[in-house]
């Protein structure tokens, strides 16, 4: 997914951090908040947390820059400190299931506004049907189990290969493979109506 | 292969995940089997969905405020790792309280340093150290800092401005005390002044203190060496006042004092407005370490002094407060609450945000809010911040007509969405104070009121305490910050980018230190120092 020339710059831009120089993680910043952010979001579906955690994950990732030993690339790092925020975040509304379809709710409420506007049909009962369609989507990928979920987001809606996945979420590729497969059965399940 | 394993390989061959030799037979099946390919569409048709989900697009203000956190870090970060002497350097001498009594307020940080010892500046008259034992040994071969750059007793620190250093011999102890642990060390006590031990152990002055204490005060005109007015234009937003009086290399230091009812409700709404400006203590009440208060006559009054300190990233920070002439049976106190470090174009928001929420410290109409500015101009000397605030070369706060490059950035600024986005910083305050209508009034109301204490001891009553329109005026000219954001989206222009990048380095910071004054109801004089605080806050 990301080049062997923005990896190079990622790992300029630890370095110059590193330095104390905090302009240069600005430039990481710029560069991975809409993923991470489009991400965390998709992992959780309420953009007021999601906008937090992507905050916290870019703090979390400054503060344990020394800890970045280049085994893997930079933004599987980053990715991996973000997917575990929003996993954890999960758990934690886990102990308050109504939590999660409340917010669930009024994030999709309030999303309205920005999704609408970022369309670009020109037809209003299009944007419309697609902002419903969008908001099904995001429901039925909210209620997959969380193992399901991440592997799914960050293959269909990220588009990373098996190898970064696995490197994100720490597991082998075999497993992210049959995670997948039982991802995308149980994500179609529950679309079946929105499919032809 | 029969079809169920195929469909379970289906998922990875659509992914292009499969090795050659198994992708070769999928295949193979699909040709011969129309249950399978219909399958593979189905799941292409899922992916498809998938992929034509719209991508959301990080609010703006991530970055900045990432930015901006990682800014204050480097700027709070202490230089170096060990622990060690503590350095104790005098920011400030004095100011006025218009009212009855004179006010003194003496600031000293302690910061526990090392590794820069060879950096710092050899004239003594300015630098102080203080703690002893362990520490002392410490300092090995460094006999000149042992001995203090003028020979003399290096355990003692300055009480005022160009006025007195108190000098604590061997075997006496500073109000300051140094810690290395998180452990008080041992203080000494002295028969006279009256003590208030926390957790404890007492710190207590000892003779030198006590008798330094007894000189005259010096004369207020002599020692607040600033211009209240132009001070007060400034605080209302109205930086184009020429010529600061602030020494160059050091930030400038404020102080607000509120009245309050409860310190302890004040204090967190004063973190709560603060917050929602994005801007965040760098030590508050709660996180003071150590707290001693010492009451010591001075000039015949009763004067109280309180130590704090507090522990940031390995650094200790400490200092040292005192308020003359509001001995027993005083009515109020005055408690440092929280220093934060802000954006100098951040200032007047915060100060017109607190001021407006001066009906929720107490009651409406009090008009005992006082703003105070506390610099550091002494004549001649060398800037004496703290050492690794030193270190940014930029906590320059000059003023300066505006030029081409901040014009541009002022425009890019305007541009985007303002820095003080009320959702995020609402949100947070919420959680504080569980009182989202404090910002909010805040933020509609802003109409300072401010009483400005003149060089002359006079107070220049409420010349600012203007109505909504005007007041909304004072804080127009607010010159934008240039952002990090906004550096990175000039940077076409070669030229102009290294000047912003210049520009960027002056990072603005000025410190604000916030005092609760709090009716002090006779039994309850000692029960703020006798609490224990708790021993960290993050």
């Amino acid at each position: 997914m990301a080049s062997l020339e923005a990896q190079t710059e990622d790992l300029r831009c630890v370095a110059a951090t590193r330095d104390g120089r905090p302009d240069a993680f600005a430039g990481i910043v710029g560069r991975y908040q809409d993923r991470i952010f489009n991400t965390i979001y998709r992992l959780l579906g309420d953009y007021q947390e999601a906008k937090d955690l992507t905050q916290q994950t870019f703090l979390k990732a400054y503060m344990s820059l020394a800890r970045f030993r280049g085994n893997s690339s930079f933004y599987t790092w980053l990715y991996r400190i973000g997917v575990n925020a929003a996993l954890d975040e999960r758990k934690r509304r886990g102990r308050n299931p109504s939590f999660l379809t409340d917010s669930f709710a009024l994030a999709s409420a309030e999303d309205a506004g920005r999704i609408r506007r970022s369309s670009e049909s020109d037809d209003p009962a299009e944007k419309v049907l697609s902002r419903e369609r969008e908001e099904t989507v995001t429901r039925a990928i909210a209620g997959l189990d969380e193992l399901h979920r991440s592997v799914l987001v960050l293959r269909d809606i990220e588009g990373m290969d098996y190898e970064e996945i696995s490197e994100v979420l720490s597991c082998p590729r075999g497993t992210v493979k049959s995670r997948l497969y039982r991802a995308r059965l149980a994500l179609r399940d529950r679309l079946r109506d929105l499919m032809t | 292969m029969n079809c169920d394993a195929i469909r379970e390989q289906l998922s990875a061959y659509l992914d292009g995940e499969l090795e050659a030799e198994e992708a070769e037979q999928v295949r193979e099946h699909l040709a011969s089997c129309e249950a399978c390919r219909k399958e593979l569409a189905s799941l292409e048709e899922l992916t498809g969905v998938l992929r034509a989900l719209p991508r959301h697009k990080a609010p703006g203000e991530i970055e900045r405020e990432v930015v901006t956190y990682i800014e204050r870090d480097l700027l709070l970060r202490a230089p170096t790792r060990s622990q060690g002497w503590a350095v104790v350097r005098k920011t400030l001498g004095m100011v006025t309280l218009a009212a009855a009594s004179a006010l003194i307020a003496v600031g000293v940080y302690v910061q526990f340093h090392q590794g820069e010892r060879a950096s710092l500046p050899e004239h003594g008259a300015r630098e102080y150290f203080a703690g002893k034992g362990r520490d002392a040994d410490d300092l090995g071969g460094s006999e000149r800092f042992k001995k203090g750059a003028d020979g003399r007793d290096v355990r003692r620190f300055a009480l005022m401005d160009k006025t007195d250093s108190l000098g604590l011999k061997e075997g006496d102890t500073g109000l300051v005390q140094s810690h290395t642990e998180g452990t008080p060390r041992v203080a000494q006590t002295v028969p006279e002044g009256e003590i208030v031990p926390h957790a404890g152990e007492a710190t207590v002055p000892g003779p030198a203190v006590a008798k330094a204490l007894e000189r005259p005060t010096p004369e207020i005109e002599t020692v607040v060496a600033f211009d209240a007015e132009q001070s007060a234009a400034k605080l209302s937003g109205d930086t184009r006042v020429g010529g600061s009086q602030v020494s160059p290399a050091g930030p400038e230091v404020f102080e607000v004092v509120l009245a309050a009812d409860d310190f302890e409700s004040a204090r967190n709404r004063v973190v709560a407005v603060a917050a929602s400006l994005g801007v965040h203590p760098v030590a508050t009440e709660r996180s003071f370490e150590y707290a001693g208060k010492a009451r010591l006559p001075v000039n015949g009054r009763t004067s109280q002094f309180w130590a704090n300190s507090w522990r940031r990233d390995g650094t200790i920070y400490g200092e040292v407060t005192g308020q003359a002439g509001a001995g027993p049976g005083g009515p109020e106190e005055s408690r440092l609450a929280a220093v934060l470090a802000v954006d100098e174009h951040k200032l007047p928001q915060l100060v017109a945000r607190l001021v407006a929420q001066r009906s929720r410290f107490r009651g409406d109409g009090y008009a005992g809010d006082r703003l105070r500015r506390r610099d550091q101009s002494g004549e001649g000397e060398p800037a004496t911040e703290v050492a690794h605030v030193k270190a940014m070369p930029s906590l320059r706060v000059e003023d300066r007509p505006p030029d081409a490059v901040e014009a541009k950035l002022a425009e890019a600024h305007r541009a985007e969405d303002r820095p003080t986005e009320p959702d995020e910083s609402v949100r947070q305050q919420a959680e504080v104070t569980r009182d989202e209508n404090l910002t909010r009034s805040g933020e509609r109301e802003v109409a300072p009121r401010l009483s400005t204490v003149l060089p002359d001891g006079k107070e220049k009553a409420d010349e600012l305490a203007t109505p909504k329109d005007e007041a909304r005026q004072a804080l127009a000219p607010i010159p934008p910050k240039p952002a990090v954001r906004d550096l990175k989206e000039t940077f076409a222009d070669e030229e102009l980018k290294q000047q912003l990048q210049k520009r960027i380095q002056e990072v603005r910071l000025v410190y604000v230190r916030i005092y609760l004054t709090v009716p002090k109801p006779p039994a309850r004089e000692t029960a703020p120092a006798a609490e224990p605080p708790p021993a960290t806050r993050d």
